[in-house]
């Protein structure tokens, strides 16, 4: 009795995943052909319907919780790293600020979904500078060669920019237990400035400016 | 004014090509011959780019989604081969 | 009213002019990064990186010349396809050639992966678990 409700309950989980790549498939039809006719948009449906179920593909697990507003900040965040780093690289290759090493490092992630990794690796390797080589499934590392490395410090800003990156996409797709671990570790980051700053002295401004930057991370 | 600076564009393009040429001819490991025919696959496209721009024309947008298929495909392929050569 | 769709014209013209240059720039430090640089990885860098933003930009650029609805949906799919795929790509040649060791690998000034393969079969073989002490 038991093992058919999970079964069932196995099914219902795949056809709610179907719902997005549908959905998304259906979309991808009707912007091909490009006209406003409902000829295209249902045909999109059907075709978008019949293919998921002939070429059968396991369900990712990414449809529990979408927060619109992280999904847009991270688009535009995105695409404000590569239109940035793209200028850097873009000056080294015609010789400006090119070193000659290059680095492999290690990262560990905090995620435990599939799809997160496959999020933040795809977009770390999106941004020039930084490509990934090989992932470890089952230690959650990723292995990113950086190009033209300059400074040391360079390298540690890599490693944080991809933790940021994780931190950002599990706001926006994560599962609720990782958006808490997230929001913890977020809120503890600014408890931390803040006594930093009132340990570095009576020095008001700098006291004010750390907690108005822990306040505005929010 | 708009004509000039897009040949100016135009010919970045075309160096682009010829770099990438180059290096397909040039390359001493399978990898650079299949980046440069990535570099040379956008360097189409965007030099298709341009011609629409130029004549107004937009028929040949399919032509540049399938360009960059073709690119991904291409490279994903000599990956692969390339990889299970080396488990010999 | 129509002087103002004339200065939007004018606008959108030269805002895609300079998209364009944009693209050529970086197609250009393409293809000079495939010329210049001494070693397979660093070429894949420059080969494959900066040429997303040049499609991004071209597209853009076509959008904003002929703007109507199926200009825009074939551009945003082949943006979105080549956001979606050229990451892939550049990793699965990136991993091939790492692991074919065919680049040069003195210019590496720290290398966290090789330092893993080497102590992985080691750890293994001690019994312990097949993670080791959390760098983060």
């Amino acid at each position: 009795m038991a093992e058919r409700k999970q079964m069932r309950r196995a099914r219902r989980f795949a056809l709610r995943a179907l719902i997005p790549t549908q959905l998304s498939l259906g979309l991808l039809w009707f912007f091909l052909w490009g006209e406003w006719s409902w000829s295209s948009v249902l045909m999109g449906l059907v075709i978008a319907t019949i293919i998921p179920m002939v070429f059968y593909l396991p369900p990712v697990g990414a449809g529990e919780r979408i927060h619109v507003g992280w999904v847009l900040w991270y688009v535009l965040r995105l695409f404000i790293d590569i239109v940035k780093a793209s200028f850097i690289v873009a000056g080294q290759a015609f010789g400006i600020g090119y070193s000659r090493d290059n680095a492999v490092i290690g990262v560990r992630l905090r995620t435990t979904s599939d799809i997160i990794l496959t999020v933040v690796a795809e977009s770390s390797t999106l941004v020039p500078g930084t490509l990934v080589i090989d992932v470890d499934r089952e230690s959650r590392d990723l292995y990113l060669h950086v190009f033209s490395v300059r400074s040391p410090e360079q390298l540690e800003k890599a490693r944080k920019d991809v933790l940021h990156t994780e931190e950002l996409a599990i706001l926006a797709i994560g599962s609720p237990e990782e958006v808490r671990m997230i929001r913890e570790a977020r809120a503890a980051r600014t408890v931390a400035a803040a006594s930093d700053a009132d340990a570095a002295g009576p020095d008001g401004a700098a006291g004010a400016d750390a907690s108005a930057k822990g306040k505005g991370r929010r | 004014m708009m004509n000039i600076v897009l040949a100016i564009a135009a010919l970045m393009f075309a160096v682009a090509v010829v770099a990438a040429i180059y290096r397909i001819v040039r390359g001493p490991a399978h990898v650079d011959r299949i980046v440069a025919a990535d570099v040379l696959t956008a360097a189409i496209v965007c030099l298709l780019g341009v011609w629409m721009i130029v004549t107004e024309d937009t028929t040949l947008m399919p032509v540049l989604l399938a360009l960059a298929l073709f690119a991904v495909v291409g490279s994903v392929s000599v990956a692969r081969f390339m990889s299970q050569r080396n488990d010999d | 009213m129509d002087g103002l769709t004339q200065i939007t014209e004018q606008v959108g013209d030269g805002l895609a002019v300079a998209l364009v240059l944009v693209a050529g720039l970086m197609s250009l430090a393409a293809g000079i990064g495939l010329m210049r640089f001494p070693d397979t990885l660093t070429r894949l860098h420059a080969g494959a990186k900066p040429q997303v933003l040049g499609v991004i930009a071209i597209c853009t650029a076509i959008v904003l010349r002929m703007p109507s609805f199926p200009i825009l949906a074939l551009a945003s799919l082949v943006v979105l396809f080549q956001m979606l795929t050229q990451p892939i790509a550049a990793h699965m040649v990136g991993r091939a050639t790492y692991r074919s060791e065919s680049f040069d690998k003195s210019t590496l000034i720290l290398d966290e992966l090789a330092e893993e393969i080497d102590e992985a079969p080691a750890r293994r073989k001690a019994g312990k678990p097949n993670l080791k002490p959390g760098k983060d």
